[in-house]
């Protein structure tokens, strides 16, 4: 049975954690008694690994789910059954596991009581509960029986088989055929909700009954629950088995009945009875692809559930509590918490119109998804492209989103506003202190307590504490805070472990208490001529960067610059020795104190935090965010700072809502400048995507800096002993030096590209669309297609979502060809984005697309595809493909990239021209030699110039290596495709073909028996021709796709499913079953697998059980 | 920590003042004070652009009855 979940004994918890344990004693015993550290230093390894520790073992207790041990079975040779099970609490799904190899072939069944139970009703149908929201049920016990478990003889043991019939006892075993001896462990794995939940949408509904254990997630268009189940009905119309450990998010949408009472905090703590599909979230598609599976994982979700308002029956009830509309899980605290969110946010209604209402509701509660999909203030064209067209993404490209995500920041400004209001009124700080940190303790539950406000209220608690009552250091109470956090975020959700904003809080704050010093350390000396040295360097390679990124990437950039940086720090030096000095003016010392420490915390944050983990996480960086946070992180202050001043006047009668509306009016001001700062930022500064650094390259980046935190006490050390080991004193430094050299070398060496052994296609999970990257043992790269994007659904912008993502964690910053098989924008339109970020040596084209550069106008381009002006297909075609009306002058097109990377002197330096190939029948786009023979990607053939429609423009390509093939049919359709390879004779045999549209290739008949047969007679044509023995679909949801409808899509490519296996004997690879697909060869044939080691097989589950 | 409070009502007083300037240019501004001395404060424009901002926190709560 698939749960979602890895399972397996318990010991596996403990013991990683243990020994983690163990490892940090080792080092503290060693840290004791080497390195002479204070007993503080020692104190916070001691609470760190612990926290880590325990986090690790309360992780794996929540992500492996251990079965329990409930007994054993065996059958004797003479056939005489054992059972040493005890009779079990509640009802569970038993898991058999195989302890002895079998003889012989068995059968059997187990048998036992099954103790029913269903909760009891009253007359309108809603399940009962007592007022502490205990459910009142009816109880009965049957007999059960499992189904027939098969073991084969001589079947290692270890295997396992998961029984889905619930047990409360086993009382005998059924021998149906065979004899023993054999033995089994009888396990019991927990009813998580995840073993409940199954893959994709279709499946019986199941109901389950429970409450609403968090604040609904409002967003414009749904609202989203965060609901724990008790009981689930299992299966349909049988017993309600109890629900142990996960919770549901259960997606309910305005059209349904009391949508408002749901979308509303109210319904925080309510009992639920729900009807709908328990779906099991989705895993990564792609390598390096967002999981919501792990995602949700992280809060502790383990299924889905959409509800459907079409049904008769309700799908979701709040139900009363002792017969009253009462909550019994709602804590008062919280209760007090989201009551006064959502007053504030009321105040905030009244006082800021949108969108700044949404950013200041963000900023200061936490309301972040209401600011998902609104769009910016402004939108213009920038250097590099466009500019996106919402402000959480501006904000994400500006690298200021951070300001979005209530942490440490946040809890600082709110700490210091409230200290700076009880001194105002002359309270001591010990009277006023328990005061601050219960309003920290509501703000972090108001904004929803993420792990970075948990940390920063607990490290702003034990600050505030420390200071008020024991009068100590601040940075001593940072320090100890941080680890004390740790270990309590971990030990309430370990699933953050993992979590971004749990590393990068982390991160963050640990980069500014240990980098923050050494970066003042370089700053404070620079003054005079070497700081106009660093500023002469510094200002033009920063206005480069800006006009021309990908240039101050290159060798062929930084290899002179860096010798003109080492010349005029030189040069300076020498005039300095001279006696020439700057004006005294010319020096960092001068600025004040605060501006100098701010100055070294932002660059201690870009070292510690935002590259290396910006990069890990989303293989982008924000240059702007360099600059952007020195203005973004005051203004914040003042906002965040309004806005709960004024949201609390606003709560005040009286004179409160007129002093807040003057204050909201103050905050638009301010949030207006904040948004144009992201608008100006995200404008000018490149967010360009970099190559994805493993653990390895991660390490090697800590590593260094923790010879910058440390190199003093480092050196210090090595000092000390370097005379009982009989080496001058400055093998301090130089040690330093050469570690520092050898990780730099490591970091760069793990981040190169490292191609595959043997020819490699991967054919990306892109949606109803196509991108595959094809590499050679030689190291040559071409994509072939470059993925669908939509600029109206940013969520289809497959380029910016999977290809470039992919691209980036394979490392591969430079392409030799991009390769347009077909004008669809399902195939074509990423590629103006692929334009913007990487290196394109040259751009192949169907001859229909040679005149790209010309066409300018929607009706030329309309008229030349044969497609109605006013077409959704159209317009797309255009605006990616052109560029779009000058309204959208900022949108990436594919036309505007080409004219972008044309050979000015800029580009010829970077390397960033692109030079535009049109493909014609016989071309060789790539040929490399290899011991197994000739690789080359040949073209089959090209659509003619005048192609009267987008499909019969398409480029059919061969993929061959020794002895074997692959064709890559793209958008022809059936008929056609029979020509073509009928006309390629034997240059059309291949092992493996592409089906064309993506697995629903356009057919004729309307109705589903005639689509069949002619399906059928294409498909077999075409694989009888080449003699292909596997079909591989690019196929994904095709709902939004310009052109035809979705549903007839997913007929045909179900149809293509049932007629390439059952029919025709093929294997099918089907993108939407397995995520990206990569096939390999040898040069004799090609071995299909999935990128992500799943199958379809994983998903054939057995959900339609029934008693 | 305490040298925060010069700065806070610096920011206090600022901000009053500044928002009285926004509040006589903005004409949405004025609305929003016009509809508020009428107390009917659903009526002003700023109230109306956040309609599909949180439309389930209204100037009145939906009933809490099931």
């Amino acid at each position: 049975m698939s749960t979602g979940l890895p399972s397996g004994p318990a010991w596996t918890i403990a013991v990683p954690g243990l020994v983690l344990a163990f490892i940090g004693c080792v080092i503290a015993i060693v840290a004791r008694r080497y390195t002479e550290a204070p007993r503080r230093t020692l104190v916070l390894i001691a609470v760190a690994v612990g926290g880590l520790a325990t986090g690790w073992i309360r992780h794996r207790m929540a992500t492996v789910m251990p079965d329990r041990r409930w007994g054993s079975i065996a059958i004797t040779a003479e056939g005489e059954t054992l059972l040493h099970v005890a009779p079990d609490s509640d009802a569970g799904r038993p898991r058999l596991r195989l302890e002895s190899v079998p003889l012989n072939d068995l059968e059997f069944r187990l048998v036992g009581e099954l103790d029913v139970r269903v909760p009891e009703r009253n007359v309108d149908g809603w399940p009962l509960a007592d007022r502490r929201g205990r459910w009142w049920t009816l109880r009965g016990t049957v007999a059960v029986t499992s189904d027939t478990i098969r073991v084969r003889g001589g079947e290692r043991p270890g295997r396992v088989w998961s029984l889905p019939t619930p047990f409360t006892r086993l009382s005998a075993l059924e021998v149906v055929r065979g004899t023993g001896p054999i033995r089994f462990s009888v396990l019991r794995p927990p009813n998580n909700v995840a073993s409940f939940a199954r893959p994709g949408p279709r499946q019986a509904p199941r109901r389950l009954i429970g409450h609403i254990s968090g604040d609904p997630i409002v967003y414009d268009f749904k609202t989203v629950l965060p609901v724990t189940p008790q009981f689930i009905e299992w299966p349909h119309g049988g017993t309600w088995l109890r629900v142990e450990g996960g919770l549901v998010h259960v997606t309910v949408r305005p059209e349904l009945h009391d949508y408002e009472r749901l979308a509303s905090s109210s319904a925080y703590g309510r009992l639920v009875e729900i009807v709908g599909v328990l779906q099991q979230p989705g895993g990564a598609l792609n390598p390096a692809g967002f999981d919501p599976r792990r995602h949700l994982q992280m809060s502790g979700v383990h299924a889905l559930m959409w509800i459907d308002a079409r049904g008769r029956e309700a799908p979701i009830r709040l139900l009363p509590a002792g017969g009253e509309a009462h909550a019994p899980y709602r804590s008062p605290w919280v209760a007090f918490s989201l009551d006064l969110r959502d007053r504030l946010t009321r105040v905030i209604k009244e006082t800021l119109p949108f969108p700044m209402s949404a950013f200041v509701g963000a900023v200061t509660l936490g309301l972040r998804y209401g600011l998902q999909n609104v769009p910016c203030l402004l939108q213009n064209p920038g250097p590099m492209g466009g500019c996106p067209e919402f402000i959480a993404d501006e904000f994400r490209a500006a690298g200021i989103s951070h300001v979005l995500a209530v942490s440490g920041l946040h809890v600082t400004i709110l700490t210091v506003m409230f200290v700076g209001l009880f001194s105002a009124i002359r309270l001591p700080r010990q009277v006023y202190t328990p005061l601050i940190l219960a309003a920290l303790v509501v703000f972090a539950i108001v904004t929803g307590a993420r792990p970075s406000t948990l940390r920063a209220v607990i490290m702003n608690g034990l600050m505030l504490l420390s200071w008020a009552y024991l009068r100590a250091d601040l940075r001593a109470s940072v320090l100890l805070g941080a680890p004390v956090a740790a270990a309590l975020i971990l030990a309430h959700n370990p699933f953050v472990l993992t979590d971004p904003s749990f590393t990068l809080s982390f991160g963050a704050i640990l980069s500014l208490g240990l980098l923050t010093p050494p970066v003042l350390d370089w700053l404070e000396p620079l003054r005079g001529l070497r700081l106009a040295a660093v500023l002469a360097w510094t200002v033009p390679t920063a206005v480069l960067a800006v006009a021309r990124w990908p240039l101050v990437t290159t060798p062929q950039f930084w290899i002179p610059t860096l010798v003109v940086a080492v010349g005029l720090w030189h040069l300076a030096a020498r005039m300095e020795e001279r006696g020439v000095h700057g004006p005294a003016w010319l020096a960092l010392s001068r600025l004040p104190t605060p501006l100098r420490t701010f100055l070294a915390a932002q660059g201690a944050i870009q070292i510690g935090m935002m590259i290396p983990l910006s990069a890990y996480y989303f293989a982008r960086w924000p240059l702007a965010g360099v600059w952007a946070n020195l203005i973004a992180i005051p203004l914040i202050g003042v906002i965040v700072q309004l806005g709960a001043i004024g949201g609390l006047l606003g709560l005040v009668p009286g004179w409160g809502p007129w002093l807040s509306l003057v204050l909201g009016a103050a905050n638009w001001l301010a949030s207006t400048l904040f948004l144009l700062l992201g608008h100006v930022a995200a404008l000018i500064g490149p967010y360009p995507f970099v190559r994805r650094p493993d653990g390895l390259s991660l390490a090697a980046w800590y590593g260094l800096c923790a010879l910058l935190a440390w190199r003093q006490p480092i050196r210090a050390w090595c000092e000390r002993h370097g005379g009982a080991l009989r080496v001058p004193p400055a093998w301090g430094g130089r040690l330093l030096g050469g570690v520092a050299v050898l990780l730099a070398l490591w970091m760069a060496v793990s981040l190169r590209y490292r191609p595959p052994a043997s020819p490699r296609l991967t054919f990306l999970a892109v949606g109803y669309g196509g991108a595959t990257l094809v590499e050679t043992p030689g190291g040559r790269r071409v994509l072939i297609d470059a993925a669908p994007a939509d600029f109206d659904r940013p969520w289809r912008n497959q380029a910016v979502r999977a290809v470039l993502p992919f691209l980036s964690s394979r490392r591969i910053r430079r392409l030799d060809a991009v390769v347009l098989t077909s004008p669809r924008p399902e195939r074509a339109a990423g590629a103006a984005w692929l334009l913007e970020h990487l290196w394109v040596r040259e751009l192949w084209r169907p001859p229909a697309l040679a005149d790209l550069d010309h066409v300018s106008s929607p009706e030329v381009l309309a008229a030349k595809f044969g497609l109605p002006l006013d077409s959704a297909l159209a317009a797309l075609m255009h605006a990616t493909l052109i560029g779009g009306p000058s309204a959208h002058s900022s949108r990436p097109s594919i036309a505007r990239h080409l004219e972008r990377r044309s050979m000015g002197w800029l580009n010829r330096w970077a390397g960033w021209t692109v030079r535009r190939r049109t493909a014609q029948i016989g071309d060789v786009i790539l040929r490399e030699p290899t011991p197994a023979g000739e690789f080359r990607i040949e073209v089959l053939h090209a659509g003619p110039a005048s192609a009267s429609t987008p499909d019969a423009a398409a480029l059919v390509l061969r993929v061959v290596h020794g002895d074997s093939a692959v064709v890559l049919t793209s958008d022809l359709s059936l008929r056609e495709l029979h020509t073509v390879l009928l006309t390629a004779g034997h240059h059309a045999k291949a092992d493996l073909i592409t089906a064309p549209h993506h697995g629903a290739p356009p057919v004729g008949a309307t109705d589903r028996a005639r689509a069949e047969r002619e399906l059928r007679a294409g498909l077999g044509s075409v694989l009888k021709q080449t003699g292909a023995q596997a079909v591989i679909a690019e196929f994904g949801r095709p709902a939004g796709v310009p052109g035809a409808s979705p549903r007839q899509r997913e007929l045909l490519a179900e149809l293509t499913r049932q007629i390439v296996v059952e029919q025709l004997g093929a294997e099918a690879w089907f993108c939407t079953d397995t995520g990206a697909i990569i096939a390999e060869s040898d040069g004799r044939r090609w071995t299909i697998r999935s990128a992500l080691g799943s199958t379809a097989s994983d998903e054939e589950t057995d959900w339609s059980w029934g008693l | 920590m305490e040298s925060g409070t010069v700065r806070f009502l610096a920011i206090l007083v600022g901000a009053l003042v500044i928002g009285m300037v926004v509040l006589v240019i903005r004409p949405e501004y004025r609305g929003a004070v016009v509809a508020r001395w009428h107390g009917r404060p659903h009526d002003s424009p700023i109230w109306r652009s956040n309609a599909r901002y949180y439309p389930a926190i209204g100037h009145t709560e939906p009933t809490d009855e099931p």
